[in-house]
């Protein structure tokens, strides 16, 4: 059955959307198994396209200057970077704006006394603009993760050591328990990405995920169920996660 | 010769034999992209090594059973081309589409393994596309422009631009989904 989001996918595909229409399609990509399958048609298609170009012999001098370079360079040492990222002030009045917009679509019933959901509230106001500042980077990437009920997006530039998680389904926990989103590092250890609670049905939680180093060399992330003072590895049972996959 | 999953966990070690040898292997791949996208010998150099120091640090990071090492490279390279685009004052991109027979001209000898015969295949499905749609193709995939940039570069209406995105997108997927295989073709 055609919908009107599948004429965006191999715009999207090659990162030639619109921000608003990008959020808005990964929004609706996070539930729609069909785009989801020719989005996957459409990646084999981009991939494709990288494997056309014809192929040309670097300088000989090239080698042995990376050669010298590889020096400078030990593992898990992250590459000098260039990319200045600024551009998020520009976009502050959008982010505000729809930040506003989640809040309300997500807590509109909510009649507890708001000094008690003040802190959860400034939380999901932070996660909220954040993901939209990392939306507009175009060199930001999504991953998809479903798990029966529960479905989420895991928002991330690699230069950045802070993302977000929006995920749709989680079920509430008892006041002793937390989530705790674990990030999985190079060398096998797990870091504390974020530790968080939804203690009715909230549809929507967007958490901001703190990592060590950035997110380009994070394997993967998974989350579990934790006492709500959370712990030094993981314990409970595994809610959901994926494998991060970074040269998309 | 060690296969290239097999190089990566070496690399992934620390070894820079093996980082090496997928550096003798896929240099001419890298550097093509490169200089296909930047079209300046000087970025697309310096993007071919930081493709490659980024394959040194990475090394990790990169799951064999997500994909093929080189495809992972070319899309390394894709990234930092892109990103370079946003940073230096950009070439202007090209305002007609280049004659894909001479600018894909690199498989031709390629073995016939599946995948190869789908390359080709994707080429020449992009080599029939009509000009109008294949050039904002070429210029969303290879130079980084959104629909809308692609539409004040060209001076045609954005709602113009996404059409012709989604008809030749739709006709590249749809060649990639059948069977590779052309009888006229040779």
């Amino acid at each position: 059955m055609a919908h009107k989001e599948q004429q965006l996918l191999g715009a999207y595909v090659m990162g030639a959307l619109d921000s608003d229409e990008r959020v808005e399609l990964e929004a609706h990509l996070g539930t729609c198994h069909e785009c989801q399958a020719e989005l996957a048609e459409y990646q084999q298609v981009t991939e494709g396209l990288l494997h056309l170009a014809t192929p040309v012999a670097p300088p000989s001098g090239l080698k042995a200057s990376m050669t010298a370079r590889l020096a400078g360079h030990p593992r898990s040492i992250r590459s000098p970077r260039r990319t200045g990222l600024v551009r998020a002030p520009q976009f502050a009045f959008a982010a505000v704006a729809v930040a506003l917009l989640v809040l309300n679509g997500a807590l509109i019933l909510e009649t507890r006394n708001l000094a008690e959901r003040g802190q959860e509230l400034l939380a999901q106001q932070e996660a909220s603009q954040t993901a939209l500042a990392l939306a507009s980077y175009s060199t930001s990437q999504t991953a998809f993760v479903q798990e029966e009920r529960i479905w989420g997006t895991f928002v991330y530039e690699e230069n950045f050591p802070l993302a977000v998680f929006n995920v749709w389904g989680l079920p509430p926990l008892a006041e002793d328990e937390a989530y705790q989103l674990w990030l999985f590092n190079p060398d096998g250890t797990r870091s504390t990405g974020a530790l968080f609670r939804t203690t009715e049905s909230q549809e929507l939680i967007s958490v901001l995920i703190r990592s060590p180093v950035p997110l380009g060399e994070v394997l993967g992330f998974g989350v579990t169920v934790e006492p709500d003072t959370g712990s030094q590895s993981p314990t409970g049972p595994r809610i959901i996660g994926a494998d991060f996959d970074h040269s998309r | 010769m060690p296969d290239d999953a097999t190089l990566m966990q070496q690399v992934a070690q620390g070894d820079r034999r093996a980082f090496l040898s997928l550096y003798d292997r896929y240099a001419a791949r890298v550097h093509g992209l490169s200089m296909r996208m930047l079209r300046d010998a000087m970025s697309a150099e310096e993007v071919t090594q930081d493709a490659f120091l980024r394959l040194w640090t990475r090394a990790q990071t990169f799951n064999p059973d997500r994909g093929k090492v080189l495809s992972w490279l070319l899309a390394i390279t894709r990234r930092l081309a892109l990103d370079r685009f946003r940073l230096d004052s950009r070439v202007p991109p090209p305002a007609e589409s280049d004659n894909p027979g001479e600018d894909f001209d690199g498989l031709a000898d390629e073995s016939s393994r599946t995948e190869e015969a789908r390359w080709r295949s994707l080429r020449f499905a992009l080599a029939d596309l009509p000009a109008e749609q294949r050039l904002p193709i070429e210029l969303a995939f290879y130079h980084g422009l959104s629909q809308r940039e692609i539409a004040e570069h060209l001076r045609i209406p954005l709602g113009t631009v996404k059409t012709r995105v989604r008809l030749g997108m739709d006709k590249l997927r749809r060649a990639w989904t059948t069977d590779p295989i052309h009888p006229g073709r040779r």
